[in-house]
């Protein structure tokens, strides 16, 4: 049977073809997958999960995108943690599944549906306790001891140093060993429509289900889950949406061709369709 | 299978074929004047009937395209040197001439002489022929010892490169067929307004119809050959006559140098970044692998996979 037995022009892309460029642009781009302190910018493998680089790429092209320090609450400012953030791992599975296992709740993938996996490492560095002793001590020298009497009169005391500029962070001694890492990794499920509102016809994502993997207490991850899923299908989808309407390409002097969605029917039951590994997009296209 | 793949359909080729044809019209005129001798021309040209088919050999066939030459009307001019003949004086005085022989100037027209010569949509060419597409990877010799993205910024990446590769060609410089067919089909038409115009409208139809399907008899008859050489030529690939193998060789010389499309190799999918006080981040770029027009009797299909 030809692709296009039911429509003009058959497009296919598979599952394959959007996890390679996505590994392209890991190891191109690194510093849009690493976010991290000036600790880890300069030794980038002290970050929990190695940068793996195209061959070649420039040594001055960045591996960690910098970040600023993580406050030491209560420290005004002063002190600060170095920490890394990386992406691990971003990939997507077409219907039937073969790119990575899905959590017990969201397998098996269903027919037309396609499945996310993303994989966020967050790192630390905490440092050892002889050297919070020291900087608790030199952060005990800077603090006055409360005065009841400063309390008491608080609000009609004039005090020049709250208009100093917050003193710049200090960040807190980085020790390989006590770097602190975790990661998380979320799995969605979601399948892909045509929906026809008012803004006419658009091709939208829906998410079917989404599952945060072990996180402890049951409480947490449930809150978790809640929160990312209510933010994805109320902020982020209804903006991923896009216009399928017609569209005319002309051709020079000669004419034009309308390019268009191929309806739905009994030999074309879904467009898009996920099937067999791929994303499929059947088209009608009319010259006049 | 690819990771990538777009398949058009024959029937969509073929619609799009026959908008271009139906609307490809091109027309010039001029002339040229060699002092005794001039010509003036108007030409155009329309496409008319062909089809496309799609082969399962990996080739696309074009089928009896005829080229409609409308107009062609060709005005040869002749332009006589001027001859005068009296003038003489036959009854002369101290004073001057009293009488003289009567003047006459001959050819003082330029031209003197025109024969416009109307042959619009009379003379037709045909050409059917069989092209394919072949890709080629290009090493280029500029980038040695340069990384891809050095390639990229320097504009001497390798690319990929399609060519068009042509296979047999048949061109009728004139199609004998066709051109005679629309002379009957002209005579007829004369015949029936001229000498059948007394008859009634539906009576001069039916004379139209009848004589119509025997000029088309005529020129299926004149076409057998032709239909012979171009089945042959597809059966076995090659042209033939002296004429078409040049055309095909000259063609196929020209097709294998000049590539119709280009694709960067690797493809740039992200552009050069400059980020405040830093490197200049690099374009991220995608090996293409293996891209291939193929083409099988119900679609042309057009595939790459993505390296890493």
């Amino acid at each position: 049977m030809a692709a296009t037995d039911f429509c003009s022009i058959h497009t296919s892309v598979s599952e394959g073809a959007f996890n390679k460029l996505i590994l392209n642009v890991r190891r191109q781009r690194p510093s849009l997958f690493n976010y991290g302190t000036a600790a880890f910018v300069g030794e980038p493998e002290l970050l929990c999960e190695v940068v793996e680089v195209a061959p070649g790429l420039p040594i001055s092209q960045p591996r960690v995108a910098l970040q600023p320090l993580l406050p030491v609450p209560g420290t005004g400012g002063t002190w600060g943690f170095e920490y890394c953030a990386q992406l691990a791992d971003l990939r997507i599975d077409f219907h039937p599944g073969s790119q990575f296992t899905l959590p017990r709740e969201l397998d098996p993938l269903r027919p037309q549906q396609f499945a996310l996996k993303i994989e966020v490492c967050l790192g630390l560095a905490c440092p050892g306790k002889e050297y919070l002793d020291k900087i608790a001590e030199i952060v005990e020298g800077t603090v006055r001891p409360a005065d009841p009497r400063d309390t008491l009169g608080a609000f009609d005391k004039f005090r020049p140093e709250d208009d100093r500029p917050p003193p710049r962070a200090r960040p807190l001694p980085v020790h390989r060993e006590n770097i602190k890492c975790f990661c998380l990794s979320l799995f969605a499920t979601g399948t892909v429509a045509v929906k026809d509102d008012a803004f006419g016809k658009r091709l939208s994502l829906a998410l079917d289900g989404l599952e945060l993997v072990d996180i402890r207490p049951e409480g947490l991850e449930a809150i978790l889950e809640c929160l990312i899923e209510a933010t994805v299908r109320l902020s982020l989808l209804p903006r991923l949406k896009v216009a399928v309407d017609d569209l005319i390409f002309g051709l020079g002097k000669f004419g034009q061709l309308v390019v268009g969605l191929t309806p739905t029917s009994g030999n074309v039951p879904f467009n898009p369709s996920i099937a067999n590994d791929r994303v499929a997009v059947f088209i009608d296209a009319v010259a006049s | 299978m690819a990771d990538v793949e777009i398949a058009l359909s024959e029937s969509t080729v073929q619609q799009v074929f026959r908008v271009l044809r139906g609307k490809l019209r091109e027309q010039a005129s001029g002339s040229v004047d060699l002092v005794h001798f001039s010509i003036d021309w108007t030409v155009g040209i329309r496409l008319e009937k062909g089809r496309i088919d799609f082969q399962s050999n990996n080739t696309v066939l074009l089928k009896e395209l005829d080229i409609v030459y409308d107009p062609l009307v060709v005005t040869p001019g002749l332009n006589i040197p001027k001859v005068c003949v009296g003038g003489n004086c036959i009854l002369p005085s101290p004073f001057g001439c009293i009488i003289r022989l009567p003047r006459y100037c001959f050819f003082e027209a330029d031209p003197d002489l025109k024969v416009p010569l109307d042959l619009s949509g009379l003379i037709r060419s045909e050409i059917s022929g069989t092209c394919g597409i072949r890709t080629e990877h290009f090493d280029d010799p500029g980038n040695a010892g340069m990384s891809v993205w050095q390639a990229h910024a320097q504009g001497v990446p390798d690319k990929w490169r399609f060519f068009l590769n042509p296979g047999w060609l048949d061109i009728d410089l004139i199609d004998i067929a066709d051109t005679v067919g629309a002379l009957l089909d002209k005579l007829i038409a004369a015949v029936v307004d001229t000498i059948l115009g007394w008859l009634p409208d539906w009576a001069q139809d039916l004379v139209e119809a009848i004589l119509g399907s025997f000029a088309d008899l005529i020129r299926d008859i004149l076409d057998i050959g032709d239909d012979i050489e171009e089945w042959l030529s597809n059966l076995l690939g090659i042209s033939i006559g002296l004429f078409d193998l040049a055309v095909q060789l000259v063609l196929q010389h020209f097709a294998k140098k000049t590539p119709i499309f280009e694709l960067e190799n690797p493809y740039p999918i992200m552009p050069a970044e400059a980020m405040s006080g830093g490197p200049v981040l690099v374009p991220v770029l995608v090996p293409v692998v293996d891209p291939k027009v193929v083409v099988t009797d119900p679609e042309l299909t057009i595939s790459a996979s993505i390296g890493v």
